[in-house]
């Protein structure tokens, strides 16, 4: 008898992919053509947008100490709508914006990295404050008129390039391995996850406990605000507060892809498959004709039983 | 004398308590004799709910728990309440149900808390989707509005301000019952440590559960402020509260990571923060960045109670007579 051993490493992993697989499948049944390349590549889009978000979202839970990024949702929102405005409609200023809008993301995930780091605030406060911060320097900078042109080529992410397959797929996969990169194999990296699970450790193995956090924050606002880039690209045009659901979002799919709340274990591919996840589920809903608030409460209680079955906290009792 | 000004010194509240006052003090230099009966009473009127909610998220911090359904759930409350009067029952009947709906959603996050063991934000995180698809369900679009009596007495009862002091006594007052009884120090000791709590004989699943109801419990009472004073039901009336109640939970000396702090000092962050929002709605002229301002000042006033109380705490670290009481 031979006993198939699954790797506790791609547990989670393996349960966001089945339940991709399972839900794709249930969607052909219950809406014949669901399954075509076309649906499929356009959720797969659309996952690409919040997997970006999502892996400042794991950066920032690896390093640990609770630590958790509400912002995202809120900086995607600003690229969103000072991005293009920053390029004046014009392709030709669309590096420039980017470079002085991932500049100052930067910054600011510096300054949450600050706060939470050298004065030991909770990072969830501090975020959500930061969040605010940032909502209302958008409606201030955009006198609450978003109304200025997108650069054609920002709008040709959501148009397909190879096959059916979305040039933001393609972005995201880049991006995504860039930072799986770092993330697995660099020596920032490597001691991120260790400064994640055991900060004492990490000092005394002399490393600058300080900077990585901080840093990872920073990478975490960096990819919220790609993300902004990209949903803008996707969606067409810039409304306020478009971005804000996906904080939630982002926190929900990358526990789904089995990252540690408590830190120093994560994985960038179990975000990318949590975000596929809950856009398959969503459109599944959305095509099964419900209203918003059963969808919504539906995929409430799916997130719940998924977190039940994958991360739970020690028993009390030994 | 000196001890117990020591005790008065080292209350979690007291950060909050002289920041209260300063912005009391700000107010009035910024908008001489403010501090008029109507605008006590539009102030409790449009704050009241939010101090009450902190009063309930305060407890289930400092039980070691987070919430941050708060705003999904006042949103469900508000609109069952809503739909409720709307059906013709009686003012009674209609409190009781949205109280009894607080509880049992309240519940249902302890059990999921302290029963399933999944942690607390992502529990809330999934309850606050649930509590808002539900509400979003029962009324899709804001409509709707409460019995007339109610109204009217809400807003003549000592010219509308006899109401929602009512409200918010209501809430100080069962959180002092709560913290004088067993449960109250229950709820301290598992916030500390839930091992040594579960290890010295406390039921650490019952505890869980009853801070979370209560919570829910207040935050019902808040949501019927709330209902009563806008007098209409929408499903995401409260969104914005889950945030602000947060923060004002910090600023009030409650500790995130549990078994430190007093409702009360929620109850002044709370009103501080109203008092912040309100003294910056004078000051900046601009609208657009009135939200601006507010976050700024809020992320100050969080740094700056943190740094403040974290000092306190340190400097009066080695009496050991007052510690015990903290």
């Amino acid at each position: 008898m031979s006993k198939v051993k699954i790797n506790n490493k791609y547990k989670n992993l393996l349960l966001a992919l089945v339940l991709s697989i399972i839900l794709v499948i249930v969607g052909q049944v219950l809406q014949p053509g669901f399954a075509k390349a076309n649906n499929l590549m356009n959720i797969l889009c659309k996952a690409s947008v919040l997997a970006v978000a999502c892996i400042g979202q794991v950066y920032v839970m690896v390093s640990g100490n609770a630590g958790i990024d509400m912002s995202v949702g809120s900086v995607m929102s600003c690229a969103a709508l000072l991005g293009p405005a920053l390029s004046g409609g014009e392709n030709l200023g669309l590096i420039k914006s980017i470079v002085i809008m991932v500049t100052a993301a930067f910054i600011i995930g510096v300054i949450n990295g600050i706060c939470i780091q050298k004065f030991n605030l909770p990072s969830l406060v501090v975020t959500l404050c930061m969040g605010m911060i940032i909502d209302g320097l958008t409606i201030g900078l955009t006198r609450g008129a978003p109304g200025t042109k997108i650069p054609s080529s920002l709008l040709k992410l959501g148009v397909p390039v190879i096959g059916k397959i979305r040039l933001a797929t393609f972005v995201a996969i880049i991006l995504v391995a860039f930072m799986y990169f770092i993330l697995n194999k660099s020596k920032y990296g490597k001691s991120l996850f260790l400064v994640g699970c055991n900060r004492n450790g990490a000092r005394l193995a002399g490393i600058n406990v300080d900077i990585k956090v901080i840093t990872a924050y920073g990478i975490s606002a960096v990819t919220a605000a790609l993300a902004g880039y990209m949903l803008v690209g996707y969606v067409g045009s810039a409304q306020l507060y478009m971005a804000d659901e996906y904080t939630m979002l982002s926190i929900a799919a990358v526990v789904i892809g089995g990252t540690k709340l408590s830190g120093g274990k994560g994985s960038l591919v179990g975000g990318v498959l949590g975000a596929i996840l809950l856009f398959l589920l969503t459109s599944i809903l959305l095509a099964v004709g419900l209203n918003d608030g059963a969808r919504i409460a539906i995929e409430g209680i799916v997130l719940l039983l998924i977190i039940l079955a994958n991360c739970r906290e020690k028993k009390i009792r030994m | 004398m000196k001890k117990n000004l020591i005790k008065f010194v080292r209350w979690p509240a007291f950060t909050s308590l002289v920041l209260l006052l300063a912005f009391l003090l700000i107010n009035e230099i910024v908008s001489p004799g403010y501090l008029t009966l109507t605008y006590i009473s539009n102030f409790l009127g449009t704050y009241g709910p939010m101090i009450i909610a902190c009063i309930g998220l305060s407890v289930v911090l400092i039980g070691g728990g987070m919430d941050i359904s708060l705003g999904a759930m006042m949103g469900l409350i508000n609109v069952i309440y809503v739909t409720l009067a709307m059906k013709g029952l009686s003012i009674p009947a209609t409190i009781i149900i949205s109280l009894l709906a607080g509880v049992v959603c309240g519940l249902l996050n302890g059990i999921f808390v302290g029963l399933f063991r999944i942690t607390p934000i992502l529990t809330t995180l999934a309850t606050s989707y649930i509590f808002n698809g539900i509400a979003l369900f029962i009324m899709p679009s804001p409509k709707g509005t409460v019995q007339t009596e109610l109204i009217q007495w809400f807003y003549g009862w000592l010219d509308g301000f006899g109401a929602p002091l009512l409200f918010l006594i209501l809430a100080i007052v069962s959180w002092i019952l709560v913290k004088r009884t067993k449960l109250g120090m229950y709820i301290y000791a598992i916030g500390e440590n839930k091992e040594c709590a579960y290890a010295s004989g406390i039921p650490v699943n019952l505890a869980t559960f009853s801070s979370y109801a209560f919570a829910g419990f207040l935050y019902a009472v808040a949501a019927i402020a709330m209902t009563t004073y806008c007098s209409g039901g929408d499903a995401s009336i409260a969104d914005a509260l889950t945030m602000k109640s947060i923060a004002a939970c910090v600023i009030g000396g409650v500790l995130l990571v549990g078994g430190i702090g007093d409702a009360m000092g929620a109850c002044f962050g709370a009103i501080s923060l109203g008092f912040m929002i309100k003294t910056i709605l004078t000051i900046v002229k601009s609208t657009y960045f009135t939200d601006f301002a507010q976050g700024c000042l809020m992320l100050i006033a969080v740094l700056g109670c943190t740094l403040i109380n974290r000092y306190i705490a340190r400097k009066l670290a080695g009496k050991r007579e007052v510690k015990e009481d903290v």
